[in-house]
């Protein structure tokens, strides 16, 4: 009798691999002939290149071409094409890349980097949003007139607004009018990094016959085959993208990263290959980081706490280039109330040039910035009202049939967050409203916020999933969803194995991806790949059992609506002596007498986005949110009061995913989703210095948390099921960074009965506050 | 670059004399571990590396009398496990990390390019002995003389071994970050109260551009008051750097002598 | 004195097999090893002494090769990944999530691995000490406590 294999904590496919040494990240992989690059970047934030001389660097030994901005005159971007493939004419911010030696070893290209001179005319850097956006502000981008764009995005030329997103739901200034308690509060966050622990890294090879291959730790294969053929235009066939195991992305990796760079020095050298892997620098500051925001929330209430209004102003730091930022703001207007239901909502989110390293995809696609304001302005709402802050938020908790600032409906797959506000109050032993006397000089104190999340994604986001089997009757599962660490391709074959009947030792999945033979998947990111490819896999695994049912119902002679199957067995339910194994019919099967018929079985399955639409220029009414998770995050704070510093002894999540299909896998989600929350919150963002440099640009300087630093975390799932996901499953892979740094502040805000609106949140912070005198 | 291994300590200082006469830039090593990240990071160009590593007694750690005497190139770690040294674990056991200790030198965290060189911070406070190596020989300095901001030795020479005295009073230390404890200090504080001369002794490391120490006579002031003096002469020097301002710096310093004082002297 | 000028051939002990490689003298150990020597265990992930990703242990003790001359190794016994076999601490990582993306777990395993030799019944402080050497930006360590402590009681238990 199968039992369900769902639920159960399976290891890693990948597993033994990774802890043996036997794993091959891109730069471990070795081409016979492979050329190596090194970069030299700009150490001005804003200035006009007036000269790069280059030729003592093209006579160094080993040094096979020096690439600059000149070399390739068209710009490239995600949304809006911006950018240059690096830098030309001119820099725009603190170490973007002016110049490429390839040569036969990496030694060889760094020494001749040194010979490279380049002369600039330093102009004065914009740095912060709010100078952006004054009258007389430099424009970064004088061009953006003649910059090519998809239409969901609107870049105002003449200004350094690359996107502007409006909501516009009811009436906010009648909600305000009607009002009995209003606030306002302003938080800001600096742009920081992803910190992967594998620098990105792209190959690139131009065959004579014009096929383009690419070895990149992409996350999203299919979006760089697109874009490399929509921009350097070369059949999209031609161009087949490689991705071996990946180290960590958290978004950074999505996109288009190094991989068109390293097609036009592959293209300059002749078609060799070429690998540009990224130095810590360059990982941190000349590839993208992610977003920072200035945001002013102010919250309309009535006495009891109802929220009547929000009135919002979120203005991105975008940093240079636009990149995946324009969409980053826009996914903040879509959900910009966080999961409270609110009638009247006006939201103005604007993504913003500065000249500082610019900003791609980071987990929780501006959620996690949209949230810190939000989750403040709550809390505030609370003390003003004399409210408790778990209170407060389950009276305006979102529910399914309510409409979010889009005006879309969520469905009856909308989780539970009244629960998880309920059960994250519990977890922290409640009375989150009060602090505690530890002694006299530490106090401790709980915090809470909510969270939730729809994947920002193009209305046709697709995926696939391919099923072959081999002679044992086991089967290979082929997805276009990348490992990054995630363990997503453990759960889809879980969700095989469940399908299928087939023990888990049965289902091999494909580890590397291949845009010419994996099914094409739009990108690993959003939180979306359990859900999207296992419903395909479903589909597949369906597929495939009809086809086997159809050679055994030949093999058996029994019709094929008494079949049943179990375990790699397939028999007549009436009569299970009646039987044939997948073995026997999976590559065709052979009679006695040798004839062979119907040859191997392919299951195939495909997924896409339903129903979606983009979202209106002028109000944001649309439906663009294909699935919501949402949940809620606290933390218990121990602060000591004469010096500001402090421990976060706890931090819990309560999480509605739908259906938990590996709970190890899925706990691991949530708390490196928190633990990476945590380090965005108390100690990441780049630091710059008067001429706009930045002064944190290696890790013993841009600090994350290390093992000493983790809280004792707790973390439980509800299971509303996603009616339409496979199992009832739904997306968690980005969630649980959402809330960190709205409860991380409220806790340490009420520890220290001061008003922390920004991010880091350093001891030296807390206690500068505390100086000032408190606010309450 | 080339690459040195000396046997003997004249050998070291012979072959740095003879580079140095034909106009190359050598340095001195035994751990490394900052020459080797300047050198790929660019921040540090030189022609030769001259490694210390092959004089033997360089390693030792050894107890003679009342004396304990620490070669130059000696790990933290094995200062932190000796049974001797371990007095110095609750200073010695926060610079850089763990791992890093196993290489990172006495010598190397002292005489190396970076500012904090926490290590000496103890070893003012004991009043110390130093022989440095040099073309004539081997010279014993009070290590007080020799140390203003950085250890001054005389161009060519190298830190050889510290000479400690057994007996002493219980170290007083804290040390705080901007956050994570593995990251530079914001302010070490090493305080020390010699009962035999009637000296208080205050070291502090990140407070300043360079560690600054002080060494005060206490003739009849009560602790407060000497504590007092010591804090007004080094409140101008707090730095504002990327990590901390120079008021929190100040705060740090101050809670962290409150706490000195609230103990026996 | 021993001189090395330019190129010169080495001899490196790593998992109890000495091998020869060609270095210049300012090569790094890390660097020799993966790319002289094939091993890609150890992994380049900042180059600078702050990640730990290319910790090996050198006489038994973790170091961190990237900022370590590959000269200073000769005459010692290496150890990189590829050099444990079926240890408890690799079973205990698959078992328990001490990884996820698999980048930072050659170095965390070396680390790991020479602790629970060195101090097999290391307390919290002293754990936190040693882990803290290395980063890892997935798992926000709770499945490396959990490995490691998985270990501490099977080995107590023997």
């Amino acid at each position: 009798m199968w039992k369900t294999e769902l639920g159960k904590s399976f290891v890693r496919k990948e597993g033994k691999e990774k802890v043996t040494g036997q794993v091959r990240y891109g730069g471990d992989i070795e081409i016979p002939g492979l050329l190596h690059a090194a970069t030299k970047t700009s150490p001005n934030a804003f200035a006009r290149i007036l000269e790069i001389d280059t030729s003592e660097a093209e006579q160094m030994p080993g040094v096979k071409i020096v690439f600059t901005g000149q070399d390739y005159d068209q710009n490239v971007g995600l949304y809006l094409s911006d950018k240059a493939i690096i830098a030309r004419n001119v820099v725009r911010h603190y170490g973007e890349i002016v110049a490429v030696v390839v040569a036969d070893t990496y030694k060889q290209a760094l020494n001749a980097v040194e010979k490279i001179k380049v002369s600039y005319d330093v102009m004065t850097p914009v740095m912060s949003p709010s100078d952006a956006l004054k009258p007389d502000a430099p424009l970064l981008h004088e061009n953006m007139e003649a910059y090519s764009h998809i239409a969901p995005i609107h870049p105002e030329p003449g200004s350094n607004v690359a996107n502007r997103t409006k909501v516009r739901k009811g009436d906010v200034g009648k909600a305000f009018s009607k009002a009995d308690h209003v606030v306002d509060v302003t938080v800001e966050i600096p742009p920081g990094d992803h910190v992967a622990m594998e620098p990105r890294v792209a190959i690139a090879e131009i065959k004579k016959s014009g096929y383009v291959h690419i070895t990149s730790s992409t996350q999203a294969p299919f979006v760089v085959k697109n874009l490399m053929s929509h921009f350097f235009d070369v059949d999209p066939g031609k161009i087949i993208v490689d991705v071996p195991m990946v180290g960590g992305g958290f978004g950074g990796k999505a996109g288009l990263q190094l991989e068109g760079l390293a097609y036009l020095l592959s293209k300059k050298a002749g078609g060799r290959p070429v690998r540009v892997v990224n130095t810590r620098e360059d990982d941190l500051l000349a590839s993208p980081g992610h977003i920072g925001l200035e945001s002013h929330v102010k919250i309309a209430a009535d006495a009891k706490g109802k929220i009547l209004g929000m009135d919002l102003v979120f203005n991105f730091n975008s940093g240079a280039y636009a990149d995946y930022a324009v969409n980053v703001s826009r996914a903040a207007a879509i959900s910009c109330t966080g999961p409270y239901s609110v009638e009247n909502v006006k939201c103005d989110s604007l993504c913003v040039y500065t000249n500082m390293p610019f900003a791609t995809a980071y987990r929780g696609f501006g959620h996690i910035e949209m949230s810190f304001g939000i989750e403040r302005a709550m809390d505030t709402l609370a003390d003003q009202i004399g409210l408790d802050p778990v209170e407060l938020r389950k009276i305006n908790a979102i529910k399914a049939f309510d409409t979010t600032p889009v005006q879309s409906v969520l469905n009856a797959s909308t989780g539970d967050i009244e629960t998880c506000f309920t059960r994250v109050s519990e977890m922290l032993g409640g009375n989150l409203g009060e602090v505690e006397h530890v002694d006299a000089q530490h106090i401790k104190a709980k915090g809470i916020a909510g969270l939730w999340k729809a994947p920002a994604m193009p209305t046709n986001t697709d995926a696939g999933a391919i099923l072959t089997f081999n002679s044992d009757g086991s089967c290979n599962l082929n997805v276009g969803v990348v490992e990054i660490g995630q363990g997503t391709k453990t759960g889809l074959a879980q969700l095989v194995s469940e399908r299928l009947k087939l023990p888990m030792e049965k289902v091999h999945v494909v580890m590397p991806v291949n845009t010419s033979t994996s099914p094409s998947d739009w990108a690993t990111a959003a939180s979306r790949g359990l859900m999207m490819a296992g419903v395909a896999a479903l589909e597949a695994c369906d597929d495939a059992i009809s086809q086997i049912k159809t050679i055994a119902a030949s093999v058996l002679k029994a019709p094929e609506r008494d079949l049943v199957y179990e375990a790699g067995q397939i028999f007549v339910s009436d009569d299970p002596t009646l039987s044939v194994s997948f073995a026997e019919v999976v590559l065709g099967y052979v009679y006695p007498n040798g004839n062979a018929v119907y040859g191997q079985v392919i299951g195939k399955g495909r997924y896409i986005a339903k129903h979606l639409t983009d979202v209106d220029q002028e109000t944001g009414k649309g439906h663009p949110d294909l699935e919501w998770t949402l949940g809620a995050e606290g933390v218990e704070v121990l602060l000591n009061v004469n010096t500001g510093r402090y421990k976060i002894t706890k931090a819990v999540c309560c999480m509605d995913v739908g259906k938990v299909v590996n709970p190890e896998l899925a706990r691991g989600q949530v708390v490196g989703g928190m633990a990476m929350g945590i380090g965005y919150t108390i100690m990441e963002g780049f630091k710059f210095n008067t001429r706009g440099q930045v002064t944190n640009g290696v890790l013993r300087d841009y600090k994350i948390m290390r093992y000493d630093d983790a809280p004792e975390y707790s973390v439980e799932f509800l299971e509303t099921p996603q009616q339409d996901g496979p199992y009832g499953a739904r997306g968690l892979g980005e969630q649980s960074v959402i809330g960190m740094p709205g409860a991380i502040s409220n806790a340490l805000s009420r520890a220290a009965k001061v008003s922390l609106n920004t991010i880091p949140m350093t001891p030296e912070l807390i206690w500068k506050q505390m100086q000032k005198g408190g606010t309450k | 670059m080339d690459y040195y291994k000396a046997e003997t300590p004249e050998e070291a200082v012979g072959q740095m004399g003879q580079l140095t006469d034909e106009g190359l830039q050598a340095v001195y090593y035994a751990g490394g571990t900052e020459i080797v990240t300047n050198i790929r990071k660019g921040a540090l160009k030189v022609d030769a590396f001259i490694d210390l590593k092959g004089i033997p007694e360089m390693h030792l750690i050894e107890v003679k009398d009342d004396k304990i005497i620490l070669g130059a190139n000696v790990t933290l770690n094995q200062i932190i496990e000796h049974p001797e040294t371990a007095f110095l674990k609750p200073i010695l056991d926060k610079i850089a990390d763990h791992t890093v200790r196993n290489v990172l030198t006495l010598g190397g965290n002292i005489c190396g390019r970076l500012p904090y060189r926490e290590a000496v911070l103890p070893l003012l406070a004991l009043d110390a002995d130093i022989e440095v190596c040099a073309q004539e020989g081997v010279e014993i300095y009070k290590l007080r003389d020799l140390f203003d901001k950085r250890l001054k030795l005389p161009k060519g020479t190298f830190l050889y071994r510290i000479h400690l005295l057994k007996n002493r009073n219980t170290l007083f230390s804290r040390r705080e970050t901007e956050h994570t404890a593995v990251d530079y200090p914001i302010l070490h504080t090493v305080l020390y109260s010699d009962d035999k001369k009637r000296t208080v002794f205050m070291g502090i490391s990140g407070f300043a551009a360079f560690p600054i120490y002080s060494v005060v006579d206490r003739k009849e002031e009560t602790a407060e008051a000497v504590v007092k003096r010591m804090l007004q002469e080094v409140e101008s020097l707090a730095k504002s750097d990327d990590r901390a301002g120079a008021d929190y710096r100040l705060n740090l310093l101050q809670v962290h002598l409150n706490e000195w004082l609230g103990g026996k002297l | 004195m021993i001189q090395i000028k330019g190129l010169t051939q080495i001899e490196l002990n790593v998992n109890s097999e000495v091998r020869t490689a060609t270095i210049s003298p300012e090569d790094t150990l890390l660097r020799v090893i993966r790319e002289s020597l094939g091993l890609i265990g150890p992994k380049v992930g900042c180059e600078n002494g702050d990640c730990g990703a290319c910790t090996v242990l050198l006489d038994g003790k973790p170091v961190k090769s990237c900022m370590m001359l590959a000269l200073d190794a000769v005459g010692k016994e290496i150890v990189t990944v590829e050099g444990l076999n079926d240890t408890l601490i690799q079973e205990a990582f698959v078992e328990y999530g001490g990884f996820q993306c698999g980048y930072c777990t050659s170095g965390f395993l070396m680390n790991a691995y020479a602790m629970l030799d060195a101090v097999p019944d290391a307390d919290e402080t002293v754990k936190s000490e040693w882990l803290s050497s290395n980063l890892c930006r997935c798992t926000g360590y709770e499945g490396i406590k959990k490995a490691v402590a998985f270990v501490q009681k099977s080995q107590k238990n023997k």
